[in-house]
């Protein structure tokens, strides 16, 4: 989440739901790390912006979280994904990729030949 | 909305002030731990807290987001307009006496009007000049709306001078036998000048004669369209 583009929304959501998968249980500011690190420091997004994105995943039931403490003796809530949320998690990403796969056939009508 | 997410919003109604202690102390935490990241690259820690909450884009403001998400913000608003407006007419109870005595007489008026209007104009009773019709009852110590013994009544339509024509009605139950399932019958039983006095006439057949009128006459009926289609 450097000096880059902004996050549409619903693609944050996915991109907290991915990250919960692949890092298992993570804090707020661990997952905007995450994010951006991901991105490839190609995303520009406050990290406030997570924190409503964190509670209506959490208020859908794909998420729920507990206070835990970091690697360096915080205190900070820690958020893992539901079954519900693992459910969500194929579901979008079948989703994205179909949208993706769509638009690219727009983009590059030669190759999709 | 998903209903599971609508619950959840309508829950935290009731249980706000723990939720927001909570994301304070979140919020808290998270500039912490990144002050921590900012501290291990060699920042001074006022200019790591500071760029920590520019990164977050303020704390007030993501305070602000996430309450939006958390609750239902325009039921929220409308509690704390009541609370308002209760605070308000307690601290001022004569301008609230006035004020409800000023809506009180409004309403009331309004609808005394609004009953007479639709009985009269909106919703007349399906007879010709119905704003004639009126029903008379019996004044006694026992009762203002009593009933009207049979003899009061011929005294009454002998003497009347006010009204074109009066007739005597009773409700009363009936067992229909004799043709298919027995059946319970909601009627009325009525003088002859009943339908004539209401200026109704029959769709098939004729209406009660004067000499079926008196004690001992033929027992005769009446029946509606609905009892003549489901027979």
């Amino acid at each position: 989440m450097g000096e880059g583009k902004d996050v549409r929304q619903g693609t944050l959501a996915l991109m907290v739901l991915k990250t919960l998968e692949s890092m298992g249980s993570l804090h707020g500011y661990g997952i905007a790390r995450r994010i951006e690190q991901t991105s490839g420091d190609l995303l520009s997004v406050n990290y406030g912006t997570l924190y409503p994105a964190l509670l209506k995943l959490e208020q859908e039931g794909y998420i729920a979280s507990e206070w835990g403490v970091s690697e360096n003796n915080r205190r900070a809530r820690y958020y893992r994904l539901t079954r519900a949320g693992k459910k969500q998690v194929e579901r979008e990403t079948r989703e994205w990729n179909e949208t993706a796969a769509i638009v690219a056939r727009f983009l590059n009508p030669e190759e999709s030949r | 909305m998903s209903l599971r997410s609508f619950l959840s919003r309508v829950a935290s109604l009731f249980r706000s002030q723990r939720r927001d202690r909570e994301i304070e102390a979140e919020l808290e935490s998270h500039v912490q731990l990144h002050i921590d990241d900012f501290l291990r690259s060699g920042m001074s820690l006022a200019e790591a807290r500071r760029q920590a909450i520019i990164k977050l884009g303020g704390i007030e403001q993501t305070r602000e987001a996430w309450r939006r998400q958390r609750g239902l913000p325009a039921i929220e608003s409308l509690v704390q307009d009541v609370r308002y407006a209760v605070r308000a007419m307690r601290k001022n109870p004569g301008f609230a006496c006035i004020a409800l005595l000023t809506l009180m007489l409004g309403i009331g008026a309004n609808t005394a009007l609004f009953s007479v209007v639709n009985g009269v104009l909106l919703n007349p009773l399906p007879y010709p000049h119905s704003e004639q019709l009126a029903i008379l009852y019996q004044k006694s110590t026992l009762a203002d709306r009593g009933a009207v013994s049979y003899p009061n009544f011929l005294d009454w339509q002998r003497q009347n001078e006010t009204f074109l024509s009066m007739a005597a009605f009773r409700e009363q139950s009936f067992n229909l036998t004799g043709e298919g399932e027995p059946t319970r019958l909601s009627g009325h039983e009525v003088s002859a000048d009943f339908f004539p006095t209401l200026d109704v006439k029959p769709v098939l057949g004729r209406l009660f004669t004067a000499d079926e009128d008196r004690v001992g006459g033929e027992p005769v009926a009446l029946i509606g369209g609905g009892l003549w289609k489901a027979r």
